[in-house]
């Protein structure tokens, strides 16, 4: 792996790059270097995946703590009555500090509005006492916040999120109109073919209605959401790179959550998620996704344009080749650990729209 | 043939090698004072920005609670989506060093506020539990010197004596746990944000407004670019004269090695190599002595400067090779200018030309008529551009250009006044002796020219930038005794404290003086109203430029108002004229000078400014003691309120801080004018040194006639005192000139107020008797040797032609 | 050797005079010199003796005719090859001594053979020296010698050359007669060991009667 892993620069800048990179993997090395060596991999005094672990709601909607680096990540695909697309991105992640003090944590948020003018950022550092996540229950209410960006409400029936930078700021409702959906094998999710793995799981299912702002007045919008949520403590493998990461809804309702690791070898992971939320895990090779054109944003050579097939044998997973392509080619995210995220297109054997990231290209 | 004709090239050197010294040295000296004063200028520049990075944040606007601000009020108010970042200031013992303690939060301070090494990783390293750290585990940050010796990482470019770390622990170690200093107001807000009253009992104070040292110093470092611009210049003309003249010396070599069949080219080719290597050689010298000049003057940056010359520091990586190469650079720019000239003569000469300086002086009387042209023409440019152009609104290049144009052109016209003032002085003599000596000196004139222009621009240099630092320190001291006047300055943090702080002190002092103040737009500009009680203390000390009768009397009954030197230049008010402020039509009555602060003012009467504007910042006082008292009631205000350090600040203290930084760039200029006469001195010597070698064939007849050696050694010296004495009367109005264009030119058009300017002439008298010791150093040696020449050599100068 | 026919060569008169006011120092100069011959050259001051040496060595321009030298145009030769001309070909002895004044007399005899590229062995310079009686002085500067010994370490370094052609401008006016006449000498037997011509320009018609042939230059005309 790269030399320069410590936040707020590792050499994975993406949000998941944090599995590999973040403020984590910085503390394990420290510990190794003062003689902690020998706990094995990730054996850092923070809690492992567990294959056998079952996700429970309202819980696991909260942080895990005893894990060392956590996220909750939404992304809207929105219209304007004009009927122009916009994009927004909600992202709260959590770095555990010291496994023996729990409360020593570290918080970043970043919040994006793809708008028809240009895409626009923010970003947030903080301690513990300016964000975190809180959880009641009866009823469930889920409270994740940075500053002033919250996410709030029950990721099974009603949400709302707002963020907002210096030159914009949206302010959605969200409504669940499907179940919470187990990545991986449920809820295990596999990240190398050597078995680095999260825990993982989503909330496909949301409509989105709301406001956004860009210098002047607000605009309503309507849409739709995703929120993923992942905790883990392990990195990649050693020789991953970077990814390329798909979360597409379908006009028919159907949505496919797709992820290509590109290392020595690529391993790929995707969930076929019907319309009524029933998921097929994939293993590696069902998903496949080829650059078909690459475009400079910002002074990175990235692939704007995607084709993206499926192909697994079981009956419930449609064949699939679709073409992806970035609505905004700007969607750079200037941050600490940069990287490009920004809504797409879908065209092909199936119509449709998502979000794409892209991690690890130079 | 390369290697004999080489050879034979450069034992000239081996023959001549105080010639050869002389080129190195004078290469070298010209090349040291470049690159000091551009390491003294970077420096300061790096320090100033460090100072006005501080002051910036300083002056940034904060929010503010009755009692104080804690860590809580800054999660409250980031929740808000008000973007603050949490400071706090104190002072700490640690072994036996007093420490200011500076404590930031890694995650949300502005990078230009953090030392560099001071990361949002430094946090992330840093169990926060709570938010809270603990003084034991979080990394402290000092300047490299003092860095090992407390336990601190080394942060290159922090101030000495501040320790910075992490604001909670910072905090802790000064026993006020979660206690803030304050909350400072980041620039960037986001588009939405709670309204601060619905957070809590906020409020929001402006910027503090500080003497603004930030914009002085700027204008200091300004001074030092048009120095760093003259020593330049100097630099230029003692390497082109002393190259000038190892070429004319070695003229006969030359032939003879033409006529034995060395061809032009590679002969010319050979010389340019010869050079290359001697300003390869001066350069390198004067790059290090530069460097090393610059590490005295500015002690504090010597670390910093060391990197330059092999040792790590972190961020001067970057600077290091761009220093060899600007001084390098400066050496061979200058030297094969310097040489371009003489190899183009070499070129174009025919190859059986006279190899006497007869030819020389007839090309140099041309050459004076050429530059007094030149030179008249500069002039007009420079009295264009320093004159009528500010006028026109033109700004600081104008300035600048003309005061290139100034010197260079009287530089230019140097040669052909000292010749006609030979003349005339040829014409007045009387005995034959004194005819023989003008008309000699004039002979020599065209030799000794281009250091004598050295001489003189160092002179104008000298006379220049001490005149207006000079100026600077007298009106600058003046005006901060005339402004801070009273003994003590106390902000409360809310307007509730200020209520408290001043029934309480009424009783103890001799005077309460408000400073309250609000900022507000007048006819367009930004000003700070502020409001003032009357007190004998503006009658005795406020620094007034212009004022109606009565000004304070009329003031404070609220007839009208005092405004600042740079409002008054803004919109061009003087006493007596009209003034709209917000909701108040009134008058000017007064113009007081204000240095160093960038803003309009306005001052008025303290109800009237109540009455018209409500909301103004009722938190300053100023305080009157009787003598004696101040420290006894600066400890009880502290211990009475409370207050954290900062609020209560005495004048001594302020006074004390900004002289101290100009006294170190007073120190600066005043070595750097002496190194620069210094090397004009050197120029001299070379150009001498040269000249007498040559000039056996004039004196000798002289000689044989009938004046003895020491006679006409003695002569020598005179003549060069005499050229010097001439020199400093023409670098008298020149330099004048230039503190005048730096003072009410330059300054005016880069920060806006008009420095008076004051004459010293104890100083002018000693830099003429300065002036006089150089010239005359530099004549008594190649006098020495005319007055120990063996008899011989003038007799050889008879046995035949030379 | 040596064939020069119609050579001529003017100057400005005053330096900045009118174009007529220019003075005819060379007006149509022929002579011939064979291979070993040794010519004397007299004339007034002025009548263009030094100027024709001039020309001769490659030196200064002629207006026009020719000047040849073993089939050598001289008068046609650009800068560069007038250079390599005077380092191999011939050898100048001037009235002011042109000594390298920050070499040595051993470094100065041997300057105008290295310039030409040859390096004559040290017990050549050293004989050569020691028939000029100069043997002594070897390490000294030039400074430290007499007039006479600095003419004679001049003529040492011509002849250390070996050119074709020697070229001597007054070679003894600075001396003596009794040291000119013991220069002239060695000279004398010098050249003719090494075979070469020799033009010497002279007031002195005793020591022009020493050459082989005697010619008079008189107003920029062989007499």
């Amino acid at each position: 792996m790269s030399a320069d892993r410590s936040f707020p620069r590792p050499g994975r800048p993406t949000r998941r790059a944090l599995l590999a990179s973040g403020l984590g993997l910085l503390l394990a090395q420290r510990l190794q270097a003062q003689g902690f060596a020998g706990l094995g991999q990730g054996g850092t005094g923070f809690a492992l995946p567990d294959p056998g672990y079952r996700l429970r709601f309202p819980r696991d909607h909260a942080a895990h703590p005893g894990f060392r680096i956590e996220w909750w990540y939404l992304t809207a695909n929105l219209t304007d009555p004009q009927g122009r697309d916009w994009g927004a991105q909600w992202t709260l992640f959590r770095s555990a500090l010291d496994p023996e003090e729990p409360r020593a944590q570290a918080w970043m948020g970043h919040a994006a509005l793809a708008s028809p003018e240009g895409h626009l950022s923010a970003e947030r550092l903080a301690r513990p006492g300016q964000a975190g996540v809180r959880l009641t229950e009866a009823p469930t209410r889920l409270e994740a916040r940075i500053d002033e960006w919250r996410l709030t409400g029950d990721p099974e029936t009603r949400m709302r999120v707002s963020a907002g930078g210096s030159d914009f700021a949206f302010d959605l409702g969200l409504t669940a109109t499907g179940p919470l959906v187990l990545q991986g094998d449920a809820g295990y999710s596999v990240k190398s073919p050597g078995g680095q793995a999260s825990h993982y799981y989503s909330q496909p299912f949301l409509k989105a209605a709301g406001e956004v702002q860009t210098g002047g007045g607000a605009l309503p919008v309507t849409g739709i959401a995703w929120l993923d949520r992942e905790w883990s403590s392990e990195p990649l493998a050693a020789d991953q790179s970077g990814w390329d990461w798909f979360s597409l809804s379908l006009d028919s309702g159907a949505k496919l959550m797709g992820f290509v690791l590109r290392g020595a070898s690529r391993f790929t992971a995707a969930t076929w998620i019907a319309p009524d939320g029933r998921a097929t895990p994939l293993p590696d090779g069902a998903f496949r996704a080829e650059p078909l054109d690459w475009a400079k944003v910002a002074g990175h050579r990235l692939p704007l344009r995607w084709r993206v097939r499926l192909a697994d044998p079981r009956p419930e997973v449609p064949a699939l080749d679709l073409e992806v392509r970035a609505i905004r080619p700007d969607a750079w995210m200037p941050m600490l650990f940069p990287y490009w995220e920004g809504p797409v297109r879908v065209s092909g054997s199936a119509g449709g729209i998502g979000y794409l990231e892209m991690t690890g290209y130079e | 043939m390369i290697g004999a004709a080489f050879r034979a090239l450069v034992s000239h050197w081996r023959r001549r090698r105080l010639q050869l010294a002389a080129l190195i040295t004078g290469l070298a000296l010209a090349t040291a004072l470049w690159t000091g004063v551009q390491a003294i200028n970077a420096e300061a520049r790096a320090s100033y920005a460090r100072a006005a990075g501080e002051v910036q944040v300083a002056a940034l606007p904060q929010i503010t609670r009755a009692g104080g601000v804690t860590m809580e009020d800054f999660y409250t108010l980031r929740a808000g989506g008000w973007l603050v970042t949490p400071v706090v200031e104190g002072r700490v013992q640690i072994g036996d060093r007093s420490l200011r303690l500076l404590g930031l939060d890694p995650l949300t301070a502005p990078a230009a506020l953090r030392p560099a090494a001071m990361t949002p990783e430094t946090l992330s390293r840093l169990p926060v539990a709570n938010g809270t750290a603990t003084p034991a585990t979080a990394p402290r940050y000092a300047a490299p010197d003092i860095a090992a010796e407390i336990g601190a990482i080394a942060a290159p470019g922090l101030p000495p004596g501040l320790l910075v770390t992490e604001v909670t622990a910072a905090a802790e170690m000064l026993g006020r746990p979660g206690r803030l200093s304050r909350l400072t107001l980041l620039p960037e807000q986001p588009l939405r944000q709670a309204a601060l009253a619905d957070l809590g009992p906020y409020s929001l104070s402006p910027a503090a407004e500080s003497t603004d040292l930030g914009r002085l110093t700027e204008s200091f470092h300004l001074n030092l670019t048009a120095f760093g611009f003259l020593a330049f210049a100097v630099g230029l003309f003692v390497v082109h004269g002393t190259i000038g003249l190892a070429f004319e010396e070695r003229r006969p070599m030359i032939r003879t090695l033409r006529a034995l069949g060395l061809p032009l080219r590679l002969l010319a080719a050979l010389l340019a190599a010869e050079l290359t290597v001697l300003a390869l050689i001066g350069g390198g010298i004067g790059v290090v002595l530069g460097g090393w000049i610059a590490a005295q003057l500015l002690p504090d940056v010597a670390s910093s400067l060391r990197g330059l010359y092999g040792a790590e520091v972190s961020g001067s990586l970057t600077i290091r090779p761009v220093w060899w190469l600007a001084g390098l650079g400066m050496a061979l720019g200058g030297t094969w200018v310097a040489g371009a000239g003489a190899l183009l003569q070499l070129a174009r000469l025919p190859l059986l030309a006279p190899a006497r300086p007869r030819a020389w002086a007839r090309a140099g009387r041309r050459l004076a008529r050429l530059g007094a042209l030149a030179g008249l023409v500069l002039l007009a440019v420079a009295a264009l551009a320093l004159g009528v152009a500010p006028g026109l609104g033109a700004g600081l290049l104008w300035g600048f250009a003309g005061l290139a144009a100034l010197l260079l052109g009287a530089a230019a016209l140097l040669p052909f006044l000292l010749s006609r003032a030979l003349a005339l002085g040829a014409r007045l003599a009387r005995r034959p002796l004194a005819q023989w000596a003008w008309a000699d000196t004039g002979q020599q004139l065209p030799g000794l020219s281009l250091a004598l222009m050295a001489l003189m621009l160092a002179l104008a240099a000298n006379i220049g930038v001490s005149t207006m630092v000079g100026s600077f320190r007298q009106t600058f001291l003046g005006w901060l005794d005339q402004r801070l006047a009273a003994d003590l300055y106390v902000i409360a943090r809310d307007d509730a404290e200020a209520e408290r702080l001043e029934a309480w002190l009424e009783p103890r002092v001799e005077a309460v003086l408000p400073v309250w103040r609000i900022a507000a737009t007048a006819e367009g500009a930004a000003v700070s109203l502020y409001g003032f009680r009357d007190d004998p203390i503006y009658r005795q000390s406020w620094p007034l430029l212009s004022a109606l009768p009565e000004v304070w009397t009329r003031a404070a009954r609220g007839e009208g108002v005092l405004i600042n030197e740079q409002l008054a230049r803004r919109l061009d008010k003087a006493p007596g004229a009209s003034l709209s402020l917000p909701g108040w039509e009134t008058r000017v009555l007064g113009v007081y000078s204000d240095y160093g602060n960038p803003n309009g003012q306005v001052m008025m009467a303290l109800d009237r400014l109540v009455t018209l504007y409500p909301g103004a910042d009722r938190r300053r006082f100023g305080l009157r003691l009787a003598p004696g008292t101040a420290p006894a009631l600066r400890k009880a205000l502290t211990e009475t309120f409370d207050l954290p350090p900062g609020v209560v600040t005495d004048q001594a203290t302020q006074k004390a801080a900004a002289r101290g930084v100009f006294e170190r760039t007073f120190l600066v200029t005043g070595a750097l004018n002496a190194l620069t006469l210094a090397v004009a001195g050197f120029a001299m010597l070379t150009a001498l040194t040269t000249l007498s070698g040559m000039r056996l064939p004039q004196l000798a007849p002289v000689w044989a006639m009938g004046m003895g050696r020491r006679q006409l050694a003695a002569l020598e010296v005179l003549r060069a005192l005499g050229l010097a004495a001439l020199t400093f009367c023409m670098a008298l109005p020149v330099g004048l000139a230039l503190a005048w264009a730096l003072l009410a030119v330059i300054n005016v058009q880069a920060f806006g107020w008009r420095l008076p300017m004051f004459l010293y002439p104890a100083d002018l008298a000693r830099l003429f008797l300065w002036a006089m010791l150089a010239a005359g150093l530099a004549a008594t040696l190649p006098a020495l040797r005319l007055a120990r020449r063996p008899v011989a050599d003038l007799l050889r100068v008879f046995a035949g032609e030379r | 050797m040596l064939k020069i026919r119609d050579l001529r060569k003017s100057f400005d008169a005053a330096g900045d005079g009118p174009a007529e006011a220019r003075l005819q120092v060379l007006d149509g100069v022929a002579l011939d010199l064979a291979e070993g011959e040794t010519l004397a050259l007299r004339g007034e001051s002025g009548s263009g003796k030094s100027t024709l040496l001039h020309v001769i060595g490659a030196l200064e321009p002629a207006d026009s005719g020719s000047v040849q030298l073993d089939g050598i145009e001289v008068t046609a030769l650009n800068e560069p090859q007038a250079a390599r001309f005077r380092r191999t070909t011939v050898g100048l002895v001037f009235q002011q001594f042109n000594l390298i004044p920050s070499l040595s007399v051993a470094d100065n005899i041997a300057f105008h053979a290295r310039l030409a590229g040859r390096s004559p062995s040290p017990e050549a310079l050293a004989g050569l020296a020691e028939r000029l009686g100069i043997a002594a002085q070897l390490g000294k500067f030039p400074e430290a010698l007499s007039g006479g010994q600095q003419q004679r370490a001049a003529l040492a370094r011509t002849l250390a050359a070996r050119p074709r052609l020697i070229l001597a401008d007054e070679p003894t006016g600075n001396l003596d007669e009794a040291t000119g006449d013991a220069v002239l000498t060695v000279m004398l037997e010098l050249t003719a060991e090494i075979g070469a011509g020799l033009l010497m320009v002279t007031h002195s018609s005793r020591l022009a009667a020493r050459l082989d042939r005697e010619l008079v230059l008189s107003k920029g005309r062989i007499a």
